[in-house]
């Protein structure tokens, strides 16, 4: 696998105390991310000192393009053409903007969109940019299902590895490695579904699971099934093979 | 009506805009929306300049939305968006406010602290009568915690659904359902003998009887 980005050591303190504390992580292509945390556990700092954002002590190797996309981006520009820059792109940058963002959209003043049109013209105005890594700060919470699996289809398609840092545990099962921050640090990282079967000690940072897997963990103690499942499908046909 | 400008958004607007005339609301309903950027102020001073409030009713609210007292001596730009969420809410609270109107409440929570807050607001509205109103496309949020919601149908058309039992098709038809729900329903179209639960518990003895 193809390293994207290495973090060594990344520490960030103020005055009074250590607010994260030698956080280490490698980033690889195609491996998507999924980073969540109790509150206040240092997540949107951690992507403010990549963003360049936050000074910091330690090491981070940038071995592609990465872009963080902040959730507090503001919008300078009145119109959404006009942050798009939409009339100096190519066919090809149109053509992604055209997937994203309805031609209705397009034409509207910021203020007249609503909370999700903004937030996938923010992720839009990222794809623009080509990254080959993108962290995104509980963006995607505000975008419905069906879009977000067409996000994950283009990233898939451009070789974008994506970082997603959210609130909403459901989207977890979407991404391959996961990591939990906790007070400053890594409480537990690896691959998702390894991570989330580690049930007590994510209940304990009073993190919750996704439901089908909650409900195969219970129904694994009855001893109903034997192993987690993720969809519905799956799970009713191992209850009733 | 207008909610008091103490911080409001565009889609809060619309929705009271459209409202006004089928829903009523207090006049001293206010709005949380976070700002963008907030000064190197001190938490302590933050909250004086909205409340001048310095007592022991400034420690009981800080207490009541899960903030420690050491919080008064960070800065603002220093605090986590839950943060300065869970700093507003003790304003608000402070202010004694009848209604308070979030947006994407839950964006801002993991599990644990999203129990904690909905045991809250259900306090708060039984001892109190508070109002609490919560702009969300999530509708598992409102699992077993809202008494009533509000759907937008069209631009001007509004669906209201009071004591929801979340099953109802109308109220499907138009929002994702939660996981659960989903579940269940899938359940009962494959011939399964569920009720229509909505807690986990009390599915899980459901499949065991049925399995």
């Amino acid at each position: 696998m193809k390293k994207l980005f290495e973090i060594q050591d990344l520490t960030i303190h103020n005055k009074e105390k250590v607010l994260l504390q030698k956080v280490s992580l490698c980033f690889y292509e195609g491996v998507n991310v999924f980073l969540c945390g109790t509150n206040a556990s240092g997540k949107t700092l951690f992507l403010k000192a990549i963003a360049g954002e936050k000074k910091y002590s330690g090491r981070l190797h940038k071995l592609c393009k990465v872009e963080v996309l902040l959730d507090t981006k503001l919008f300078e520009e009145e119109t959404v053409m006009e942050s798009l820059n939409y009339k100096t792109l190519d066919e090809k940058q149109k053509k992604i903007v055209n997937k994203f963002i309805t031609k209705n959209t397009l034409n509207k003043k910021i203020k007249d969109i609503n909370l999700e049109s903004r937030k996938l013209l923010l992720i839009c105005k990222s794809f623009l940019k080509q990254p080959k890594l993108l962290f995104v700060d509980n963006l995607f919470s505000y975008i419905n299902e069906k879009m977000l699996q067409k996000i994950y289809k283009y990233a898939k398609s451009e070789k974008i590895t994506l970082v997603n840092v959210s609130t909403n545990i459901e989207h977890s099962l979407n991404y391959q490695y996961m990591v939990v921050f906790d007070k400053g640090s890594i409480a537990i990282e690896g691959k998702t579904l390894q991570v989330l079967e580690q049930e007590k000690l994510l209940k304990r940072l009073g993190i919750g699971l996704p439901f089908y897997v909650d409900l195969s963990i219970q129904l694994r103690l009855y001893n109903l099934i034997d192993k987690v499942y993720c969809s519905k499908e799956e799970l009713v046909g191992a209850l009733w093979k | 009506m207008e909610i008091n400008k103490y911080c409001k958004t565009e889609s809060i607007n619309a929705f009271f805009n459209v409202l006004k005339e089928e829903l009523v609301f207090s006049e001293n309903t206010y709005a949380i929306n976070l700002k963008n950027t907030y000064n190197a102020e001190l938490v302590k001073k933050y909250i004086l300049k909205e409340t001048s409030c310095v007592d022991k009713k400034l420690l009981d609210s800080l207490k009541l939305v899960h903030l420690s007292e050491e919080v008064l001596d960070k800065k603002m730009n220093f605090l986590s968006s839950s943060e300065v969420l869970k700093v507003e809410l003790a304003i608000l609270l402070i202010k004694n406010v009848d209604c308070i109107v979030f947006d994407s409440f839950d964006k801002f929570f993991m599990e644990k602290e999203l129990f904690f807050f909905k045991k809250l607001f259900k306090k708060l509205v039984k001892k109190y009568h508070k109002t609490f109103v919560f702009l969300n496309s999530n509708l598992a949020f409102f699992l077993e915690f809202a008494d009533r919601i509000v759907v937008r149908k069209s631009k001007k058309n509004f669906l209201i659904f009071d004591k929801p039992t979340f099953y109802e098709e109308e109220l499907l038809n138009l929002v994702n359902p939660p996981k659960i729900i989903e579940f269940v329903n899938y359940l009962r179209e494959n011939d399964k003998k569920i009720l229509p639960y909505t807690d986990l518990k009390e599915l899980l003895k459901a499949i065991f009887r049925e399995v």
